[in-house]
């Protein structure tokens, strides 16, 4: 088991938001919490990386998250926020190296070997003619790539992506997607990504979490959880699944006019 | 090859060049007539192990001993100190515009030293002189109230917080000093002349006083230049890359204030050069704190000998305070850099 939690709870001012979140996610699955906007999947992210306070526990590669350091927990598991913060002036190059962070001694000198692994990553991403260039001069694509390369660069077993595709037109979030598909197999990466698109969510994950309102409300196969009775009582609002060339394809119906 | 943003030896050879032009002017520019060879044969003689004969007579030995060079190494500590501290409150709090001065440090500071004057404690020399010592006070016990004040706000992870704190406490402070100025008119000149920095009247106690601290805080913010890098990612991306931001920006904070303090207690308020100097380089060398901490130390202290140098001598005898010529040239080109600058808007 990669990640568990148990009655995992969050308050945000004077509401719960994250209200006893149960959930195991196994070594080398790609799991995806999906749910209505305000259902608190950011947040349930950020519970599970330890940036928000939390109550419940809370278990990395059988270890107790309380345990583990701040330092171990960067080799661990890396973010790839949904707006990340991105210096304007900095490099491509700089930028990716801030993921060898945790793995820096006292002073913070990167050694050969941390350039090297830097390299790898912007070859890996197709970002090497970028690495000169600074943060505030790529595309949005590139910005994501850029991003998930400093997760890459972390070197880390979990990976976790918060609405990943969001900032993406339809041919950018497909290639975002099986770019991490890719990685997942090559680095044997556990996944656990936010998603509000229900079609790329059951395209990509071994699993759904459908979150509402705090609470996990189905989990399981995408075949499973994306069900038009769960849907369309979570949602508020009537939809169709149809099955195209083994895809699940999730339609609104439109209101009667 | 990968290479990480790093300070390029040309740059660096190239400050240290105009620091070191900077040095030789100060030395030998004055009233009394001294060649460059007898100055820096003077200068030489003095380092221990070293026996040169400079050739300058008994009184012009003390000008270049005595007088200009305490008042030159004391600018270059200062104006690296500033500039330096300056870079690193920009680096902590994210925000181009922030200085120590912002949290109370030239308010408390401005308060130790209206205290110290119209007491008439000390005179502004000397190791434990009141002065110095109830600025250096003023200056940390002025940050320290508004870290106080800022946790019982909302903490001091909280930036909008903590700068709110210190506009309190540089409120508050600034209306005691103002009042205590007012109730002693008769040394209202000395407050001023204090307030607007000089170097003037400086030996090398006040070298003492200031280069333990200049040294060892330069090197606690230098050994972060990295994690302030990290920082610019904001608090949470820093936390998943392994970073504790509260507690850097915490060290970071108290480094910088306490080297701002013992500055700003040899040196007065000289306002600007934590601002100038830092953007310059900036715009100049390189964003990353690994260019600019490094940079602003050096090109701060050249660039505050230079502007007392130009304090001293353009209305000789008389002395223009550095205070007013470091704003008098420091606001035109800041707004010159706001204005040229897209990094900086960006
Ligand atoms: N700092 C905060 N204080 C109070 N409420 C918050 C805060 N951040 C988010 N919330 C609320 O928590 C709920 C869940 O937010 P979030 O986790 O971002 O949802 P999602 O990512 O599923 O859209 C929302 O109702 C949001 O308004
Ligand atoms: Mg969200």
């Amino acid at each position: 088991m990669m990640l568990r939690c148990v009655d995992l709870r969050v308050r945000l001012g004077d509401r719960e938001v994250v209200r006893g979140v149960d959930l195991e996610v196994e070594a080398g699955s790609w799991v995806t919490i999906i749910g209505p906007n305000g259902a608190g999947k950011t947040t349930l992210l950020r519970a599970l990386l330890d940036l928000v306070g939390a109550s419940g526990h809370r278990e990395v590669a059988g270890r107790n998250l309380a345990e583990i350091d701040g330092r171990e927990r960067a080799r661990l598991m890396a973010l790839v926020p949904q707006i990340p913060e991105m210096p304007p002036a900095m490099r491509v190059t700089d930028y990716l190296l801030l993921g060898r962070t945790p793995h820096l001694g006292m002073l913070g000198v990167e050694s050969a070997e941390d350039l090297a692994i830097v390299g790898d990553v912007l070859a890996q991403l197709d970002l090497e003619q970028l690495a000169d260039r600074p943060l505030a001069q790529i595309s949005g694509g590139e910005r994501q790539r850029a991003v998930i390369g400093r997760a890459l660069v972390q070197q880390v077993q979990l990976l976790f992506l918060d609405e990943p595709t969001s900032a993406l037109d339809l041919g950018h979030q497909q290639d975002v997607l099986e770019l991490i598909e890719s990685l997942r197999h090559e680095h044997g990466l556990t996944i656990i990504s936010t998603m509000h698109d229900l079609n790329l969510a059951g395209d990509f994950a071994d699993r759904l979490v459908l979150l509402a309102d705090g609470r996990v409300e189905a989990t399981g196969s995408p075949e499973t959880v994306l069900d038009p009775a769960v849907l369309g009582a979570t949602f508020g609002t009537a939809v169709d699944v149809i099955e195209h060339e083994g895809r699940m394809v999730v339609l609104p119906r439109r209101s009667e006019r | 090859m990968i290479q990480a943003e790093r300070l390029r030896p040309s740059w660096l050879i190239a400050s240290l060049g105009v620091l070191f032009g900077v040095v030789v002017a100060s030395l030998v520019i004055g009233p009394a007539d001294i060649g460059v060879r007898a100055a820096l044969g003077e200068v030489l003689d003095h380092v221990p192990g070293v026996n040169v004969d400079s050739g300058l007579s008994e009184t012009n030995a003390a000008i270049v001993w005595k007088l200009r060079a305490p008042r030159l190494v004391l600018g270059i500590l200062v104006g690296a100190m500033l500039s330096i501290a300056g870079a690193s409150y920009q680096a902590v709090f994210r925000n181009p515009l922030a200085s120590p001065y912002q949290l109370g440090a030239a308010a408390g500071g401005g308060l130790g030293a209206t205290i110290a004057i119209v007491n008439g404690w000390g005179d502004g020399a000397g190791f434990f002189d009141a002065l110095p010592l109830l600025a250096f006070v003023g200056a940390i016990g002025a940050v320290g109230a508004t870290w106080v004040l800022s946790n019982a706000a909302g903490g001091v992870r909280s930036i909008a917080s903590l700068l709110l704190a210190g506009v309190a406490v540089t409120a508050f402070l600034t209306a005691i000093q103002t009042f205590i100025q007012q109730r002693n008119v008769d040394t209202i000149r000395q407050v001023y002349s204090w307030i607007l920095g000089s170097l003037a009247n400086s030996s090398w106690n006040e070298v003492y006083l200031a280069l333990p601290y200049v040294l060892v805080m330069t090197a606690v913010i230098l050994v972060h230049r990295r994690r302030l890098d990290v920082m610019s990612v904001g608090d949470a991306e820093a936390t998943t890359l392994g970073l504790r931001p509260a507690r850097v920006r915490a060290v970071v904070v108290v480094a910088a204030t306490l080297g701002t303090a013992a500055a700003v207690a040899v040196g007065g308020l000289i306002a600007f050069v934590g601002l100038i100097v830092p953007h310059t380089v900036r715009l100049v060398a390189g964003t990353s704190n690994r260019v600019v901490l490094p940079l602003s130390f050096i090109v701060g202290g050249a660039f505050l000998a230079g502007v007392d140098l130009l304090a001293r001598s353009i209305a000789t005898p008389a002395e223009v305070p550095i205070g007013v010529l470091t704003a008098a040239i420091g606001a035109p080109f800041f707004i010159m850099v706001l204005r040229t600058s897209r990094r900086l808007v960006a």
